[in-house]
């Protein structure tokens, strides 16, 4: 039986977690504070400081390392990839260490720390559909400038988890399937899984539905004025843009049991922007649903806020009338990834290679 | 029964079109085109004025009209404040508000309708209005909101001619325009796409530089980072790039064309390039038909698809064939809006419909 070593870099948290029988024996999380982090401004700080932490852990837990089968980590943002298990190799730690990735981001961390103790004995180190998974179709790409070609960053690996679960309740190959994945959490990705690839997708980085933290688009005049209105050096504006923008600008909290609690108290500020949110990304849905020929097999709603049913109920309203809409709360990181080292150990999926 | 004689004027930024109809019938239309050298003589669009009013006034003569033979002149409304949809009466309030560049930041050759109107209809006492202009605004608040608090989604979309293809979509399915969902796409050079629900349009993509598909020239939602890349990378000034995602984008920022019947013969001629690009355009479109009718919660009587390149049976194809099952669609090519206006003025002379004040 295998057992395996899950590594979770967060922005804020260290995980891990130990997989073994289909299931996450012992998990184990580390909260970090903005002071600690801010400290770290080099990779190789910001490496060590996790390192030595998730030693921390493996000492309490009092865990053997000679009797793992693998480890498995958290994709980050590398270069645009097809989904699919990783073997982590030199070339990715390297790609990683010098910059040669899509951005800086700390589930960077967990395939460099993996590798480096799968190599002390000697056993398989796997990343699975990172953040920088890109398969959209050809067509998905285009936009209305030559420039800026749209891409893919998204919620890879909880996405496709959820939509390999929904094809298991069907009952039928994931390959002759089409869902719609809203995964809603602090970033808000809406995703069209074709034949489990995502081929299109409508995300607040980009011009989609706004999120708990992220702006969304807005039209591009207004865009383009706040740019060239010097209130803003750029990194500013993208950290504003990507970090303090929808919910956060409107309400000043991503919390979404705080801002439900605020609509209760009849705060009327807090429901119509929770509303527009909400409509967003129907309207996103919507989209998505037409780009699939209006032929999708369901609508997964996942996602930290999928655990409000405010949430669900206001949403459902807009879209129930276009597929079964199916609710899978929170995401299932630790076990998602046990499970894929899993299957890669025992020959059942296919292994790619990072080149 | 006696007729009633209405002057339609609609300026655009390099023609004026004026009709005369007798109740509903057309007796004449014409398409005054004005050459750059003409029109680069005037500083500001205002300056335009007697220019083409004395156009509009030759004309009339040439064919034998005389301005005492009019009941009601009609022009297309311009960039007044948002509105509600209807016939507006044209007072002092709304001129002054069309030279004020405030309220849009930029003027538009449509805003001259009114003046020229107005001037007219005053010399001979008989009453001008505009209709429907393209600042109609009946959003819902929850439309409005972005993911800034300071940015407010707009309302700019082809109103006057939506509007008049919305009533005679109603007709088609044999309901009132006031119970009827529709989701309409107006294709030209700017793509607007709307929500009406009930009769009216709840929410749309703001056509002249808003959100949603890329036009032939526009270039529509786009991945902000990249945005972001461009402002900062001191490539381009404030106007330079504003002028670059209104008239360079879109087809013509792939295909350096936005020429309808070109694009459509190279398609024909093999050229795959062009056909991949025609082709994201209707993507693009119907995804944002897609975002509509779930804003109408998929409960949609109707698609229409009207403007100029609603006559190309290659794109109206490709969208129907992903749109298809939310519901029929009705293909109106071209646009109306000289019917529209004139029909709104017999509406009034009519009294079947009461102008409102612009306040």
């Amino acid at each position: 039986m295998n057992t395996i070593l899950i590594i979770n870099t967060g922005s804020q948290s260290t995980k891990i977690g130990i997989f073994r029988n289909g299931e996450i024996q012992q998990k184990y999380e580390i909260q970090h504070t903005q002071e600690e982090l801010r400290q770290l401004n080099t990779t190789e700080k910001k490496y060590n400081f996790r390192k030595t932490k998730i030693e921390e852990i493996l000492k309490k837990l009092n865990f053997n390392l000679n009797s793992l089968s693998a480890i498995a980590c958290i994709g980050g943002i590398l270069k645009p990839l097809p989904g699919g298990v990783y073997l982590v190799n030199d070339i990715m730690i390297s790609d990683i260490k010098r910059g040669n990735v899509q951005a800086d981001h700390a589930s960077n961390l967990a395939a460099c720390i993996g590798y480096e103790i799968a190599s002390q004995v000697n056993i398989p180190c796997y990343m699975a559909d990172p953040i920088s998974t890109d398969e959209l179709s050809g067509i998905a790409r285009v936009t209305g400038l030559p420039e800026i070609p749209k891409f893919s960053r998204t919620h890879a690996l909880n996405v496709k988890a959820r939509a390999r679960k929904l094809s298991e309740e069907i009952g039928k190959p994931l390959e002759n399937l089409t869902f719609i994945v809203a995964h809603i959490g602090g970033g808000l990705t809406v995703n069209l899984v074709k034949n489990g690839k995502i081929v299109d997708i409508e995300d607040a980085r980009q011009y989609g539905p706004m999120s708990p933290q992220a702006a969304g688009g807005v039209p591009l005049p207004d865009f383009v004025k706040l740019c060239f209105s010097k209130k803003y050096k750029e990194k500013e504006l993208v950290k504003f843009w990507y970090g303090n923008g929808g919910l956060v600008a409107h309400l000043g909290t991503a919390s979404i049991p705080e801002i439900e609690k605020k609509i209760k108290n009849g705060d009327e500020k807090a429901k119509l922007a929770y509303d527009a949110m909400i409509y967003q990304v129907a309207k996103a849905i919507g989209a998505l649903y037409v780009a699939a020929k209006c032929k999708i097999n369901g609508i997964i709603l996942t996602g930290g806020a999928v655990h409000s049913m405010f949430l669900v109920n206001s949403l459902k309203t807009y879209i129930e009338n276009l597929a079964s809409v199916y609710v899978y709360p929170g995401e299932e990181e630790l076990l998602t990834l046990g499970k894929l080292a899993d299957m890669a150990l025992n020959k059942q999926i296919v292994i790619y290679e990072y080149k | 029964m006696a007729s009633y004689r209405i002057l339609v004027i609609n300026p655009g930024s390099t023609s004026t079109k004026i009709s005369v109809f007798e109740d509903s019938v057309e007796l004449f239309r014409k398409n005054l085109q004005h050459s750059p050298e003409e029109l680069n003589q005037f500083k500001e669009l205002i300056d335009q004025f007697d220019f083409r009013k004395q156009i509009i006034e030759n004309e009339l003569k040439e064919h034998s009209i005389s301005l005492s033979s009019l009941d009601i002149i009609i022009a297309r409304g311009g960039l007044i404040r948002p509105v509600k949809s209807g016939i507006y009466k044209i007072n002092q309030k709304m001129l002054s508000d069309l030279l004020n560049p405030s309220i849009w930041g930029r003027s538009h050759a449509s805003n001259l309708g009114a003046f020229i109107a107005k001037s007219m209809a005053d010399e001979i006492g008989i009453p001008t209005y505009i209709v429907d202009p393209v600042t109609v605004d009946e959003m819902e608040d929850v439309a409005r909101i972005s993911g800034v608090p300071e940015i407010k989604r707009q309302s700019i979309f082809h109103a006057l001619n939506i509007r008049s293809i919305a009533r005679k979509t109603a007709q088609k399915i044999g309901k009132p325009l006031e119970e009827c969902n529709l989701v309409a796409a107006h294709m030209g050079g700017g793509i607007g796409i709307a929500a009406i629900h009930k009769g009216r349009i709840v929410d749309d993509n703001n056509a002249l530089l808003g959100m949603g598909p890329f036009s032939p020239q526009r270039a529509g939602s786009l991945p902000l980072h990249g945005i972001i890349d461009l402002c900062y990378s001191g490539k381009y000034s404030k106007k330079e790039l504003e002028r670059k995602l209104l008239k360079q984008s879109g087809l013509m920022g792939y295909l350096g064309t936005d020429d309808g019947i070109k694009i459509e013969q190279e398609i024909e001629n093999g050229n795959k390039e062009y056909e991949n690009i025609f082709f994201a355009m209707a993507y693009q479109i119907s995804k944002e038909i897609g975002a509509y009718a779930t804003v109408l919660k998929g409960k949609v009587d109707a698609i229409f698809l009207t403007g100029g390149l609603a006559t190309s049976k290659r794109l109206t194809h490709w969208i129907i064939e992903r749109t298809g099952f939310i519901s029929p669609t009705y293909i109106f090519p071209g646009e109306e809006e000289m019917e529209a206006l004139a029909e709104a003025g017999l509406r009034v002379l009519q009294k079947k419909e009461t102008p409102k004040d612009y306040l």
